[in-house]
């Protein structure tokens, strides 16, 4: 149970640093924490059981964070190319 | 070992939809250098090249078509399992995929008017399409949970980039950041789900996960084990936009392109729900936790209905209108599942209603590419003040389309209506049933609302000619999806018979 409350934590370390820190990198790596800490989970479990499917889906978490973030600061830099600022309350284009 | 060779007819379809993908991407990288060598000066120019890419790739995914009916009815008397258990093929499972890629080809011939209004290259714009429809495709085939995440990331990672790519936009940045970072957020949960389910297992095959999950008795296995799915759950609920996780969807369904917006609302819509059908619905039954899984999709598919419908009745622009519309649209198809009384025609009612919202929507935004040129998005209801006069034929087309949105007969939403209230009314709940159809009442308002501008209001100013380029791939659009919209509303019963085809494959 120990590695699961690790996971517990550091997952909502992560989903506390997308909701608080409000500039886009921060989110961006709030929401990388969250993904890391399931990869610890997968790994434990893959242990566990002795097989490696959990494994495997970790390799392929990483595969997909990276071309997550590849899209993503390419859409950060063009907003901050145009706007000058990172931080979220300042885009006030839309509102619901 | 597991087998590693496999009849390829199986996957014929997804085959030809990555080599459309190659020859795209080719053509995208030689089209200026060779018409410019051709001494063709008119063809090298920006604006025909973007005409000629969306008709290869119109040309291109006509024939994917072909090939996944050719091949889906050939191949459709057995059912099997590929690629070391981890997609499914054969039977029903064509109709689904061609499903998609027909929302794909309509997505395309409006783009093709659409990108006329850009100043980037086209080829770019199909090319990140047609990802995302083969990530569509292999969604919904899914029998993993690894090949769910992949190909969730697989139609999502494209869309992110195509709501950014929109120029001129000072909407499309914002909306594309805020799109990326929640779908990020809600993968996480997504995971966070796989992860608890493969702990609580030791499998990442869904249909061996579903069978050894146990509740009968309340331990600390059971309790990860149900956490699991409801994480999985909001993971899933984020991509088909269910209140309280569709917070981004009128952000960005307004900031994106309108075929992009037209695309996602449809595509991903369904795409996400054969996967929640195929966890939740599924033929094994979670036992004594069957309750608490009907009293979530009860809560949230009402809520989802009620929001959805009642937000949408105070917006100005139509896009918007019209994204507040998709969320009470997955209320409706959730609702579908709240009795969890685990019986195919619960899969079957929400297919249905899927592939019927996707000729609906697509008509609907279709008119709104109609009206697009250089200098106006048509977004807001102003835009469409007395269109009917001077172009009758499309103000004909967006009142078909909101009568199939409303549900009134002889649309195909008031069909699918109809069988998502069978669904309530067979599993006993009777005040749902109520709430849903006083809400499908209140979007009545709403959605004739926009026939009375069109028909009953002059226009403010002078309607502006919209100019006559690639407005015939626009038109062939609206046609098709039109004529589906009717027919499928007359006549259901073919329609009824493709889903329960499709849910035999789910179940």
């Amino acid at each position: 149970m120990f590695t699961i409350s690790v996971v517990i934590v550091l997952f909502f370390l992560g989903i506390i640093t997308f909701i608080f820190r409000r500039t886009l990198l921060h989110m961006l790596m709030g929401v990388e924490l969250m993904l890391n800490a399931v990869n610890l989970n997968l790994i434990y479990f893959s242990r566990l059981h002795q097989n490696l499917e959990g494994q495997i889906l970790s390799l392929m978490i990483f595969v997909v964070a990276a071309c997550e973030v590849a899209v993503g600061i390419a859409i950060i830099v063009r907003l901050f190319k145009r706007t000058g600022t990172l931080g979220v309350e300042t885009y006030t284009e839309e509102r619901g | 070992m597991n087998q590693i060779s496999f009849d390829p007819a199986f996957l014929m379809g997804e085959i030809s939809l990555v080599a459309l993908i190659v020859i795209m991407a080719l053509v995208d990288a030689f089209q200026k250098p060779i018409f410019a060598l051709m001494g063709n000066e008119k063809s090298s120019k920006l604006d025909s090249r973007n005409i000629q890419a969306s008709w290869i790739t119109t040309i291109g995914l006509i024939a994917v078509a072909v090939v996944y009916f050719v091949f889906g009815r050939a191949t459709s008397g057995e059912e099997v399992v590929l690629m070391n258990n981890s997609l499914i093929a054969g039977g029903g499972m064509y109709i689904g995929k061609l499903a998609l890629i027909g929302a794909g080809i309509l997505a395309v011939l409006m783009s093709s008017r659409y990108t006329l209004t850009q100043t980037t290259p086209a080829m770019d714009y199909y090319l990140l399409l047609c990802f995302s429809l083969l990530g569509a495709v292999t969604l919904i085939a899914a029998e993993n949970l690894l090949m769910v995440f992949l190909s969730l990331e697989m139609m999502s990672i494209p869309i992110y980039a195509l709501v950014g790519l929109k120029k001129f936009s000072p909407r499309a940045g914002e909306s594309a950041a805020k799109y990326l970072l929640l779908g990020g957020f809600s993968s996480g949960f997504l995971l966070l789900g796989i992860s608890f389910l493969y702990g609580t297992t030791g499998s990442l095959v869904i249909s061996e996960v579903l069978s050894q999950l146990n509740f009968v008795n309340i331990n600390s296995i059971s309790f990860l084990s149900g956490m699991g799915l409801i994480f999985l759950f909001i993971g899933l609920a984020f991509k088909v936009s269910m209140v309280p996780f569709h917070a981004w969807t009128p952000d960005v369904y307004e900031g994106a392109g309108t075929p992009v917006t037209a695309f996602m609302s449809v595509g991903i819509k369904l795409a996400a729900f054969a996967v929640i059908l195929k966890i939740f619905s599924c033929m094994e039954s979670f036992g004594e936790f069957d309750s608490v899984l009907s009293v979530i999709f009860m809560f949230f598919s009402l809520i989802t209905v009620i929001y959805g419908n009642s937000v949408a009745l105070v917006q100005k622009n139509v896009k918007r209108m019209l994204a507040y519309s998709s969320i009470a649209h997955a209320g409706y198809m959730g609702l579908a599942l709240a009795p969890m009384h685990h019986k195919i025609q619960t899969i079957q009612s929400v297919l249905f209603y899927g592939i019927g919202y996707i000729a609906m929507n697509m008509l609907a935004f279709g008119v709104l590419v109609y009206f697009t040129h250089k200098e106006n998005y048509c977004e807001t209801l102003d835009d469409l003040k007395g269109i009917a006069k001077k172009y009758p034929g499309a103000a004909a087309m967006m009142t078909i389309a909101m009568f199939s949105l409303a549900g009134l007969p002889p649309a195909v939403g008031f069909v699918g209506k109809v069988q998502i209230f069978i669904q309530l009314l067979e599993g006993k709940m009777y005040i749902t049933a109520i709430i849903a159809l006083l809400f499908s009442l209140v979007a009545l308002y709403f959605y004739i609302n926009v026939i009375v501008v069109m028909y009953m209001r002059d226009p403010e100013k002078e309607t502006a000619d919209i100019g006559k380029q690639a407005i015939g791939p626009v038109w062939i659009s609206l046609a098709l999806s039109a004529l589906f919209v009717l027919i499928m509303g007359l006549l259901p019963s073919s329609l009824l018979k493709w889903s329960l085809d499709w849910a035999e494959m789910i179940f």
